[in-house]
């Protein structure tokens, strides 16, 4: 069972002002001047988020193995990586073009072509967000989003991704986001949840991710083996200056004669594994700054 | 009213895995999340395929699941207003 202490609630830092001027400045300043006020405010960043640091270098030292100056290194390095994810965001907000590579897109519109609704797992790693600018599906992706995430932050999304057919559909406790996922897939529609964050059940898959053990929410995968859609793995990952490629895995293959439990619990398993091996390739865009490993 | 009760029950009981309970455990005005029979998220999602599926009932506005999965008596009222089989 997951410990209360693991879970995470999301949400952007910072104000609404904060995000409206830097929405606003972002309009007339480059990205890469940005960038570079970012540098300067990580290290600050890394001191004051202390157990966020902390169990970012917890990720370096005992999952990558690396030594205490390379993690060190490296946990600056990731936080750079989440400041200019974060910033591309928002430059997208205020109208700047990105360019995203999507190798598998016949694979996504495939999917997309047939009348049944599937899941699509996305992850907080690389730059989920961004994949809502590129995937269109011709048929509506219905996002489930953290409540606690700044109004700013969500009428910004509702803009971008209003018109990509998107519609945000955050957690509340009144049970009417689990309401609205459940008559999407019944509708044909497309569902996104994230897949590494435990949240509203206690049910969870054991797996591993990096050699140690972990848990996934089983929540997103019940609801698709419940009613037997497909499944998908989206990550996209940050490759360069404006420049990002989004990676697509089929998460239920191999399901044929298991019963809906053992369906659900395998394809938690796949995303585990595609997890794995998209942060041993991208080992600095892992974003989860909590201590997300059992030990 | 009390033979639908009944019926509900046992299908919640079924479609709930829940093997060590009878449909007498349950009582049918006490609520079914957190306090009561301490159903959670999953298990909400399970009681939606369970109208669908036997009632032919899906929920029409995201709002109203609070309201209809109160208790098993909450949820037979609706059916019993709802039900396309």
């Amino acid at each position: 069972m997951a410990e209360e202490g693991r879970k995470w609630q999301g949400g952007t830092d910072g104000t609404s002002w904060m995000h409206r001027a830097l929405i606003g400045m972002m309009k007339v300043v480059p990205l890469w001047l940005m960038y570079f006020f970012m540098h300067l405010a990580v290290p600050v960043y890394m001191v004051v988020n202390h157990k966020a640091y902390i169990a970012d270098y917890h990720y370096f030292r005992k999952r990558h193995g690396y030594g205490p100056a390379k993690a060190f290194f490296h946990v600056w390095l990731n936080h750079v990586s989440f400041g200019k994810v974060i910033i591309d965001r928002f430059g997208a907000y205020a109208g700047k073009k990105f360019r995203v590579e999507v190798p598998e897109m016949p694979v996504y519109e495939e999917l997309c072509g047939r009348p049944e609704g599937f899941l699509q797992v996305s992850s907080h790693i690389g730059s989920d967000e961004m994949a809502g600018y590129v995937l269109k599906a011709g048929k509506p992706i219905n996002a489930l989003v953290f409540g606690e995430e700044a109004r700013t932050v969500t009428e910004n999304r509702n803009k971008m991704l209003g018109p990509n057919n998107i519609r945000l559909i955050p957690i509340s406790d009144d049970m009417s986001h689990l309401v609205a996922l459940n008559n999407a897939l019944a509708d044909g529609e497309i569902v996104n949840i994230h897949g590494d964050r435990v949240f509203g059940s206690n049910k969870v898959a054991e797996v591993r991710i990096l050699d140690a053990a972990a848990e996934l929410p089983l929540g997103p995968f019940i609801l698709a083996a419940m009613r037997k859609v497909p499944a998908i793995a989206v990550f996209v990952m940050r490759i360069g200056y404006k420049k990002y490629k989004a990676l697509l895995y089929r998460l239920d293959n191999g399901l044929d004669g298991l019963d809906r439990d053992a369906r659900a619990v395998k394809m938690a398993q796949e995303y585990a594994s595609r997890v794995d091996s998209v942060i041993r390739m991208y080992p600095d865009q892992w974003f989860n700054f909590y201590e997300f490993w059992n030990d | 009213m009390e033979e639908l009760i009944l019926e509900l029950k046992n299908k919640i009981l079924e479609a709930l895995k829940l093997e060590d309970m009878t449909p007498e455990d349950i009582d049918e005005d006490a609520p079914l999340f957190k306090d009561g029979l301490g159903l959670d998220s999953i298990d909400a999602l399970e009681l939606m395929l369970l109208l669908e599926k036997n009632y032919g009932i899906k929920l029409k506005s995201p709002a109203e699941g609070k309201e209809i999965f109160q208790s098993v008596r909450t949820m037979a009222g609706y059916v019993a207003a709802n039900r396309v089989k």
